[in-house]
Parts: structure tokens; sequence; C-alpha cells
């Protein structure tokens, strides 16, 4: 390509990108700026018209800047209508999947009990409850239910629960007794089986129970998120929890079989001990499966 | 802040300011003598930036501009000279420009 006709092909690309502008506007442009690259190559030889050429810059970019300065947009101009919609389809991509990624971190925080142990307290599902040790309390209304439950016949208990705290003592009777601070007027209905009695209390968001146990029933405890206190245990336990602190206070004259462990967290040292203070009694089995967070100690 | 930015601020008003003076100064100039012009003085224009905006400055009626071929020879050019918009607004610009600079000065005595 000669060099006139370098500057010919420049000048006939500015020429199509001032489109907006009007016809004489665009060819007295067009000429001075041929009037220019001349002059500027006449009047220094050693610059090719080239060299001047490049001075200005590209001729899409000369184009803008005309249009810039007359306030005509020029995104419709330089752009072609492809790189547009390329251009909005990822923006509005981008938007979805910002949006679809939120929603799905907001589902899992809402459904992942989030639990941190921290010395003596325990806060859980991002501190809707909080546990440490003298103080328990709800987000919400607190409901007081309380009732009892006579066992005739020697039955085991199985407990279920959601989120909240359940702390365990002997029973002075053979009866199941149990007062609680619930979120919902809504009654307990121990339920008799075969061979145990049921206590289903996970209609309950959030409670806070004293449950006591005759002394001669074994109970099982499953629950997800939050306290399982053992307040010197006579009968035997098999507690399961995901998230939490299980407290244990041991009696002394008592003797016990410890099976705890704990997934991930802490786990206080606990002495199992053969029956030998206790006369003819057997060792209570004290059984703890916890997932997160702590198995505390508490007798001393 | 960016340095550059607020010089690019600056430097537009600066730029048209100039510019009307210094044609304003000669009557009459065409694009290549007023970068050669600015260049003597150290400010440095680009070809593409001169250029849109002599034609801006004319679209907005403080140019007139003609067409001249110099002793019948060589190709023509486009000579711009100030409009009597473009000579009153030239004045009130430099007014208003030795005005801030005097500001300038105040605040910093």
């Amino acid at each position: 390509m000669s060099t006139n006709s370098k500057l010919e092909s420049y000048l006939t690309t500015l020429n199509e990108h001032l489109g907006a502008i009007s016809v004489s506007d665009r060819s007295e442009i067009i000429m001075e700026i041929k009037s220019h690259v001349l002059d500027a190559s006449e009047k220094s030889p050693d610059k090719s018209i080239e060299d001047v050429l490049k001075d200005f810059g590209s001729a899409e970019s000369i184009a803008k800047k005309y249009l810039e300065e007359r306030g005509i947009k020029t995104s419709t101009n330089t752009r072609s209508p492809f790189t547009t919609f390329i251009k909005w389809a990822f923006i509005a991509s981008a938007g979805i999947m910002l949006l679809l990624g939120l929603t799905l971190f907001m589902i899992i925080k809402s459904l992942t009990p989030f639990v941190s142990v921290n010395g003596d307290k325990v806060s859980i599902m991002g501190g809707l409850i909080h546990v440490d040790d003298n103080n328990f309390r709800f987000g919400h209304t607190v409901y007081e239910i309380d009732g009892k439950y006579k066992s005739s016949k020697l039955k085991d208990v199985k407990i279920l629960a959601s989120n909240g705290k359940l702390e365990f003592s002997a029973s002075p009777s053979n009866e199941i007794i149990w007062d609680c601070k619930v979120d919902q007027i809504k009654g307990v209905q121990p339920l008799s089986k075969e061979s145990y009695v049921e206590i289903d209390l996970r209609k309950y968001k959030e409670l806070d129970c004293e449950i006591q146990i005759p002394a001669q029933l074994s109970s099982t405890v499953t629950m997800s998120n939050g306290v399982i206190e053992l307040e010197e245990p006579e009968g035997n336990y098999d507690l399961s929890l995901q998230n939490g602190e299980i407290k244990i206070s041991p009696l002394d004259t008592y003797a016990y079989n410890f099976d705890l462990k704990v997934n991930l967290g802490s786990l206080d040292k606990f002495t199992s001990s053969a029956a030998k203070s206790t006369g003819n009694k057997k060792a209570i089995n004290i059984k703890a499966r916890l997932e997160n967070g702590k198995i505390k100690n508490s007798s001393d | 802040m960016d340095i550059n930015n607020w010089k690019m601020q600056m430097r537009k008003g600066y730029l048209e300011l100039c510019i009307l003076a210094l044609i304003h100064e000669k009557k009459k100039l065409y694009g290549l003598e007023i970068l050669e012009l600015l260049s003597e003085v150290k400010l440095s224009v680009k070809e593409g930036t001169l250029y849109p905006l002599l034609s801006r400055l004319s679209e907005d009626g403080l140019l007139s501009s003609s067409w001249v071929t110099e002793n019948n020879k060589g190709h023509p050019r486009k000579f711009y000279s100030l409009t009597k918009d473009g000579q009153k607004l030239s004045k009130e610009m430099n007014e208003e420009f030795q005005n801030m600079i005097s500001i300038l000065e105040k605040l910093k005595k």
C-alpha cells in the first residue's frame, strides 16, 4: 500500500466513523486532516505520512473525539451490536450468578447450625441462642410448660429435641417430671411405646427444660443444637448432640463407665471407676456422642 | 486523588482558553500553526485533540474558518479566526482566569 493510499484509507475509515456528523461537516474534517498530514510531512522531511498519521492515533479514536466534543454518544457508532450484546449478556449472567450465590449462601447459612465454643460460652446459629454457664436465653417469647408422667412399668426414656438446653437430674419419685421454657404454647405429650416412653420436643424451635427421670430408667437423648446437662446422674444415659455442649457433673459416691466422644472440639477428663465404693450397685453407663463442641466435666 | 485525572479536568478548560487567546492574538491561524505555537511554549497538544476541539468551537460559533491556498500553490489550509462571540468569550474567560489566579495568590498570603 502506497503512502498516499494509506492516507486515503485512513480518511475513509475516519469518514465512516463520523457517521452521526453531517456530510458537509464530515468533508470539512476530512479535508482539514488531509491538509494537516500533507503539510506536516512536507515541513519535516524526516517524517513520513505514516509517522504523521501515528501522531493522530487511530481513525476510530479521532472520530470518537469529534463525536464526544459534539456530545454525541459513541457507543453505537464505534461498537458493533454484537459486542454490545456480549457485554450486556455478560453483565446479566454475572448478576444472575451473584443472586444465585447469595441465595445459596443464605440457604446454607439458615440451615447450618453455626456453633462456636469459646471458653465457657457456646454460641449457636450465629448467636440466635447463647449459652454460657449461668445463663441461657432465647431470641423469642418464652412460655412455661410443665408436666409429669408416671411410668407404671419400668420403661426406658427416649427424648428428642432440636435446639435448646436440656438439664437432667434424678426424680425423687417414679415419675418423669419436666419443667420447660419454650417458644410456643404446645404441651408435651409423652408417647408410650412398646419398650420405652418417647418424649418428642422437636416441635419447639427453642427450649430450656429441666427434666427429672427416675434413677432406675435408662435415657436416650438425641438433640441437634444446644446444651445437655447431666446433674449428678443416677441412671444410664446415652446422649447424642450435633452441636453444642454436654456438661456432666458425676457424683463422687457413684461409679461410672464413661464412653464419651467429640468429633470436633474439646473433651474434659472423666475417670471411669469400677463399682467399688458403691457396694452392690452397678456402675452407671454414660455414653455421649458430640459432633461439634465440648464435653465438660463440671463436677468441681 | 489521581493527579492525572485532575490535570485532565483542569486542562480541558485551560486548553480552550489558550487556543482562543492565541487565535485572538494572531488573528488568523491554521491547525498545524496552532500546534507549533503551542508546542513552542511547551503546551503539548495532540493532533487528535486539537482538531476535534477546533471543530467544536466552530460549531459553537466562537470560531469562523476559511480555506486559503497561499500564493496559489500547495494545498488549501483551513484558517481559523475569532467571531464576535468568540472575542467576547475569550475576554471573559481571560478575566475569569486572572481572577482565579489572584484568589489563589490571596489564599497563599
